[in-house]
């Protein structure tokens, strides 16, 4: 039997560079000549596990041996795991860091929605000018201590957004949207310069938070 | 954004001055442009208006009702004067569009030439054409009024628009700000606002119209504290950049923000130079929008900006004079001649009269003096003259007759002015002068647009004679000359103050905000450190010269009936108007501006508002304390409806399959957020009608005797879990759920408190505590919404997941369904091991599948549930597994006709706001027993049982029309000539009901249909007739008998083969 | 027009981000022995905000002086969490301080 290959929802406008397979999915590590420009890059991280965490003592829970962060819109990094808290009893759970996939626990209250989803970031300094053409919401509130999640709208699509840094954004969107919304996010936010980037530039950057 | 200086660059050209330290233009590089047709030459930093009068255009267009010539008279766009066809575009403004090289300039409103109008002799019949005239004459008789519509609007109007004509490709953009201050207006006041604001550390945003910041002090050479004025501007301004630039780290943490140390903002002023705004929205919401320049990436670009305060410095303007002739070209505002010379090197004229009533004004006609601009006498309208000593003797130095308490009456010439006539404000003192340039106006008004679309209330202040801002919206401020204020320290000292009180409501919200203001403590220190700041402001303030006087002139001395002295240059209203809408009636600003058309122009308030106000005050005897502005509406300046769309991203959902379909020739329809597939092959869009019904045919026929595929993604699927789940699920679902058991399949409906049905869906029980169902496509967007919204008062315990997109969906259906599926999969799949409305877990090529046997295209059929990035993979296994028995890709639109032939209905097809449950026939499904769970709906079926005159869906034989094969897909019956959906159904001749669906099947070999009727006639066997209008006039009409579905297998077997 | 709401969850977000649930009126009333009449009463009649009757020689303004009332709405766009607030309709401005999950 063929082995199983997956789709990213998401097809970049680009010629790849350097390709690796993982875990089922065809993941660009760079694209041609994305190093001719300094950023910022939009990179496609749909292949990258979540998993959704709801609870009504979600708080007082470590699922996955994560602690929930006990205020809404929190967001706690644990290795190469991302853990935002997005309301009283739910909570999200994103495998970002390097390193090989981990496998999907059977718990109570915990779905693994890696498939419903379309992950992207936006990487290097000028992201917050590239997102101010996608998005009314304030996304570099500097009253709020980094990392912290954002609920809201982008491009008038639901999204999931975690501002890591000024050079950091990592946000996530119903999976069907991928394509529409690549587009449109590359257009709009080509205005301040937004270009594709690989894994690795995201690698390399979220190694250092 | 900024426009390059042309300082010191090369000597001026002919008909240039030579070029000062404030001039933008850069002489070393010119710009050819046409204007015309006629070639001509203009400059880099020129605007269009500036070229054209540099190269001796004085006519720029011709005047609405009039078709009187008109000239430059601002620079800002506060009159339609000025208004051009740019290459092909009409309405744009010459006055603040930067000149591009091969521009092709075009007048509008005018026949040929606009120093030759056909249409001129119109300004000799003005009396014929009075206030409102065209409420009141044409129309009667009635029957004419087009023929005079259409000839008034051939003579009268603005740009004609090009119907055909496609505008080249142009980038729109939009850009979204959050900001603490917005500062609007770029001025002196402006930056010290936004620089006193931004050492608060709160984050700044400043919009200027203009392409640079400064306003009124970039051009001025005359010197306060031993410093040119335009030097003060530029050092505001470096500072501000230098802000823009500093790298965080160095930048002083500020004490608002403890959390900046770790996550510094990228710029703390952002400065938007060519961004006017549009208006002050609730809560302090300013939009606006940049006209992109060279080298940025867009045309023009929307602007919201949301700020917690908003400090409004957004200048003054000039109050125009009201006198005779005032709007003959050669009549500007000192404003308009003094920056040609100053910021476009360009001589205004070659003999200048002033007649102003204000300092600023004056030190114009000094400067361009100095500039070798001849002028030969300046008027005030000021009894008192000049408030500034120095400016008098500045004019008495250069041997410029200055005459305060004198007037211009009257403008001479006649395309433009040759001279002017003074008079004496009281008595009758006269002179006539020879003149090329008539600078007027009545002293400045402030530009109150942004203070009254933010909701500022305005008062006539008798001191400076303008209107005043008495009472301010929360969160905003004013700043700067519009308070009245002339000093430049004074302006400066105010913009401060406003930035730090904006800087300190920022910081008490803060404080006062709560949870969503974290850091409370140290923003209540910093709002104290705020405070203090706002206090010394204060101190300086009050320590500086106050509001100067200003001049009440209403209109020229000697103004009688006869005159021409427009009030409005865009609506060619003029001061006889003004009297005649007051005789009217029409004696307030608010009801003359609609009687006369005061203000209704693109200037809107600009050229008008104040002079209506202060002209209908003085005819109704009022005191002008009581003058009364007219409402100002955004957008204050008018940005292009191109830019309010915006960029126009389709942004939709596309299943994991999208790609796959569209290689095999799927045209697709949006359904919802989603683009579906519709069906494969040709579109009837393009007249291939006869090809997609056949393929449709052929979708349809080859699911009945054979297998097909079906891309049902957009299917809602949810999972619910939690001690509550069952208690959610009773709630919100009508049959009794707790029925459902694993490894089944549980059918139910959703309805609302009317007992409407809204959705219907397969229930699966995972275990006691966890279910997996499943939602129309259109409904799995709010299901959430409803079911949290109908639990929201219990306090309950259970949680949803929305895997909507976290599986695709795969219908495969025919009666070799099982023998494809038994290709791909190891599991046991046997009907007796898998039976119909079972539910199994299988593993297709590696891949864990839900699999539903579910029949609602009334074959067998499985419904293949797969994590969307494997839908491909495992879509691919299918189809090649299928290859044998011709498997084939079916759509939507076979869907639909294959389900209504089983007689399925589809929510909103055959169901409507009209009828419950019950009505349709889906009464067996409701848990009547139940009270305890309170299902949403149950009291509304109650009420309704055994109510007389309801609507009750039947099945329908349509017997005529039988035998066309035809059948289109989407709004298809059986060919012309025969019924299609929504029907009327006539019984005796009354309108008993409409029919829903109907199509002709090839399966029965006869139209079937489904439709809503009254409950008395809906007994099995009776006949109805079934009309429509084909088109307009033509009906057709056709029989029916009524049926009950379904149709196609009434027994169900094939669902359980 | 533009306004913001509270979410309680989110902090202030723009109106557009939210769906509106109507006003507050208590739980579903109890179905054993409830009568069409109560039913169809609780789903459709709304109270005016500030009662029927203006104030007495307020004119129009009137019903603007308590218009307060209490409503439910949804953050779709958002953290998905239906909540209460109240509001003056008229003026479309949150009161302090509200903010109630559901």
């Amino acid at each position: 039997m063929r082995t199983a290959l997956r789709r990213s929802p998401v097809e970049l406008p680009a010629r790849a560079a350097a390709t690796e397979q993982r875990d089922g999915w065809t993941v660009v590590l760079r694209y041609e000549g994305e190093e001719r420009h300094g950023g910022p890059w939009l990179v496609d991280l749909s292949h990258r596990r979540r998993w959704d965490y709801q609870d009504r003592n979600v708080g007082a829970h470590t699922p996955m041996d994560l602690p929930v962060p006990p205020e809404f819109g929190e967001v706690g990094v644990h290795g190469p795991f991302v853990i935002n808290r997005m309301n009283r009893t739910q909570a999200a759970i994103w495998h970002l860091g390097a390193g090989s996939p981990p496998k999907s626990p059977r718990a109570a209250g915990l779905t693994e929605t890696t498939d419903g989803h379309c992950m992207l970031a936006f990487v290097s300094h000028g992201v917050s000018a590239a997102l101010e053409h996608l998005t009314p919401l304030d996304l570099f509130d500097p009253s709020r201590a980094t990392p912290f999640l954002t609920q809201g709208p982008v491009l008038r699509v639901p999204c999931q957004i975690v501002t890591f840094a000024p050079d950091l954004v990592v946000m996530s969107l119903a999976r069907g949207h991928g394509r529409t919304f690549v587009r449109a996010a590359l257009a709009s936010g080509g205005v301040a310069g937004l270009r594709i980037g690989g894994e690795g530039i995201f690698n390399r950057r979220f190694t250092k938070v | 954004m900024t426009v390059g200086r042309g300082e010191g660059v090369g000597g001026a050209p002919t008909g240039r001055l030579t070029p000062g330290p404030a001039c933008r233009v850069d002489f070393s590089r010119p710009l050819a442009f046409r204007f015309l047709g006629r070639p001509m030459t203009g400059f880099a930093g020129d605007t269009v208006a500036s070229a054209l009068y540099a190269n001796g255009v004085r006519i720029f267009g011709r005047s609405l009702k009039y078709h009187r010539p008109r000239g430059l008279y601002s620079l800002d766009g506060e009159s339609s004067n000025a208004l051009m066809e740019i290459d092909g575009v009409p309405n744009e403004c010459a006055e603040t569009t930067a000149l591009r090289v091969g521009m092709s300039i075009r007048a509008q409103n005018v026949r040929g030439d606009p120093r030759t109008d056909r249409f001129a002799f119109l300004d000799a019949f003005d009396r014929l054409m009075p206030a409102g005239f065209y409420y009141r004459l044409f129309h009667r008789p009635y029957r004419l009024w087009p023929l005079f519509q259409k000839g008034l609007r051939r003579m009268a109007g603005t740009g004609v628009l090009d119907p055909v004509a496609r505008p080249g490709p142009d980038v729109r953009a939009e850009r979204y700000l959050n900001a603490d201050v917005a500062v609007v207006g770029g001025g002196q006041a402006g930056m010290a606002a936004a620089l006193a604001a931004a050492e608060s550390g709160l984050r700044v945003c400043l919009f200027e119209r203009r392409g640079w910041l400064g306003g009124h002090l970039a051009w001025r050479v005359r010197e306060y504290e031993g410093e040119p004025q335009y030097e003060r501007a530029e050092g505001l301004a470096r500072r501000l950049s230098a802000g823009e630039t500093a790298a965080p780290a160095t930048h002083p943490a500020p004490a608002m923000h403890p959390a900046r140390a770790t996550h510094p903002a990228p710029a703390i002023v952002k400065v938007f130079t060519n961004s006017p705004v549009t208006g002050v929205w609730g809560e302090n919401l300013v939009t606006g929008f940049t006209v992109g320049g060279e080298g940025d990436p867009f045309r023009e670009c929307h602007l919201e900006c949301r700020a917690k305060a908003v400090v409004v410095a957004a200048g003054c303007m000039e109050r125009p004079l009201v006198f005779n002739h005032n709007d003959r070209p050669g009549v500007m505002q000192a404003g308009t001649a003094w920056r040609l010379a100053r910021t476009y090197g360009v001589k205004p004229g070659n003999a200048v009269v002033f007649s102003v009533a204000d300092d600023l004004s004056l030190e114009a006609a000094v400067d361009l003096a100095d500039l070798g601009v001849p002028v030969q006498a300046v008027a005030d309208a000021r009894e008192a003259g000049h408030q500034d000593p120095a400016l008098g003797a500045a004019l008495e130095e250069r041997g410029i007759p200055f005459l305060p308490g004198w007037a211009a009456s009257r403008a001479l010439g006649r395309k433009r002015v040759t001279g002017c006539e003074l008079r004496t404000l009281r008595g009758a003192g006269s002179r006539r002068l020879r003149c090329d340039l008539l600078v007027a106006n009545a002293g400045w008004q402030p530009g109150i647009g942004a203070l009254a679309t933010a909701g500022a209330r305005l008062a006539y202040c008798t001191h400076t004679h303008t209107f005043q801002p008495v009472q301010l919206p929360r969160g905003v401020f004013a700043a700067g000359s519009l308070t009245g204020l002339r000093d430049p320290r004074s302006i400066e000292a105010s913009g401060r103050l406003a930035g730090c009180r904006a800087a300190e409501w920022c910081l008490g919200e803060a404080a006062r905000g709560g949870r969503w203001n974290r850091g409370g403590a140290e923003s209540r220190g910093a709002a104290t450190v705020a405070a203090r700041a706002t206090e010394a402001a204060e101190r300086n303030a009050e320590s500086l010269p106050g509001p100067e006087p200003g001049c009440d002139i209403l209109h020229g001395p000697g103004i009688r009936r006869g005159a021409k002295a427009f009030v409005d240059l865009d609506e060619d209203g003029t001061w006889k108007n003004v009297v005649e809408s007051a005789a009217q009636g029409f004696d307030v600003p608010e009801l003359a501006k609609r009687f006369g058309g005061f203000g209704l122009g693109p200037g809107q308030y600009r050229v008008t508002g104040q002079n209506l106000a202060m002209i209908m005050a003085d005819l109704r005897g009022d005191p002008l304390e009581n003058a009364s502005p007219t409402t100002v509406r955004p957008p204050l300046v008018a940005p292009s409806l191109a830019t309010l769309a915006g960029p126009g991203h389709d942004v939709h959902k596309r299943t994991p399959l999208h790609g796959e379909l569209a290689s095999r020739g799927a045209v697709f329809r949006r359904a919802g957020p989603w683009l579906r597939a519709r069906h494969f092959g040709g579109d009837p869009r393009h007249g291939a009608s006869e090809a997609t019904a056949h393929r449709l045919r052929e979708e349809i026929l080859n699911v009945r005797r054979n297998v097909g595929l079906l891309d049902s993604s957009p299917l809602g699927k949810f999972r619910i879990f939690g001690p509550d789940a069952l208690n959610a699920l009773q709630r919100v679902y009508i049959s009794d759920i707790s029925r459902a058991r694993p490894g089944r399949c549980l059918y139910s409906a959703l309805c609302n408190d009317m007992a409407h049905v809204l959705d219907d869906g397969a229930i699966v029980m995972d275990n006691g505590r966890e279910y997996y169902f499943t939602t129309s496509s259109a409904r799995a967007g709010s299901t959430m919404e409803w079911f949290r919204y109908h639990t929201r008062h219990d306090g309950w315990d259970f949680h949803l997941v929305n895997v909507t997109d976290v599986f695709g969906s795969i219908n495969l259906a025919g009666p070799n369904a099982r023998r494809v599926l038994e290709r791909v999969t190891d599991d046991d799949i046997s009907n007796e091991a898998f039976p119909y409305m079972g539910c199994r877990w299988i593993t297709v090529g590696d891949v864990e599948v839900r699999c539903l046997r579910l029949g609602f295209v009334g074959e067998l059929s499985y419904e293949l549930h797969v994590p969307s990035s494997y839908c491909q993979f495992v879509w691919d296994l299918l189809v090649a597994a299928g290859a044998d028995f011709g498997i084939q890709p079916f759509g939507l639109e076979a869907q639909y006709c294959l389900r209504a032939e089983k007689g399925h209905i589809i929510v909103g097809a055959e169901s409507e706001a009209r009828v419950t449950l019950t009505d349709i026939g889906m009464g067996w499904l409701w848990d009547r027993e139940d009270t305890v769970s309170k299902k949403v709906g149950a009291p509304a079926l109650r009420a309704c049982e055994g109510q007389p005159g309801r609507l009750k869906l039947v099945g329908l034989r349509v017997r005529q029309g039988a035998g066309s094969s035809r059948a289109e897909p989407g709004a298809s019956g059986a060919g012309p000539g025969s019924p299609r959906d929504g029907a009327l159904v006539l019984d005796r001749g009354e309108i008993v009901g409409h029919v829903c669906t109907t199509r002709y099947s090839d399966t029965l070999g006869w139209q079937y249909g489904m439709a809503l009727v009254r409950e008395e006639v809906a007994v099995k066997g009776g006949r109805v007739v079934l009309q429509e209008e084909d088109a307009p006039g033509t009906k057709v009409i056709c029989m029916a008998t009524i049926v009950s579905p379904p149709f196609y297998d009434p027994g169900g077997e094939r669902l359980r083969a | 027009m533009t306004f913001r709401l509270t979410c309680p969850v989110c902090g202030k977000r723009d109106i557009c981000e939210f769906t509106f649930g109507g006003q507050e009126r208590g739980p579903r009333p109890e179905q054993e022995g409830l009568s069409a009449e109560e039913h169809f009463r609780w789903v459709q009649f709304r109270m005016i905000p500030g009662g029927a009757e203006p104030a007495q020689g307020a004119g129009q303004r009137g019903w603007r002086q308590a218009a307060l009332q209490q409503e439910w709405w949804y953050h779709g766009q958002g953290c998905g969490v239906w909540f209460r607030t109240t509001r003056d309709p008229a003026t479309n401005r949150e009161v302090e301080g509200d903010g109630g999950e559901g």
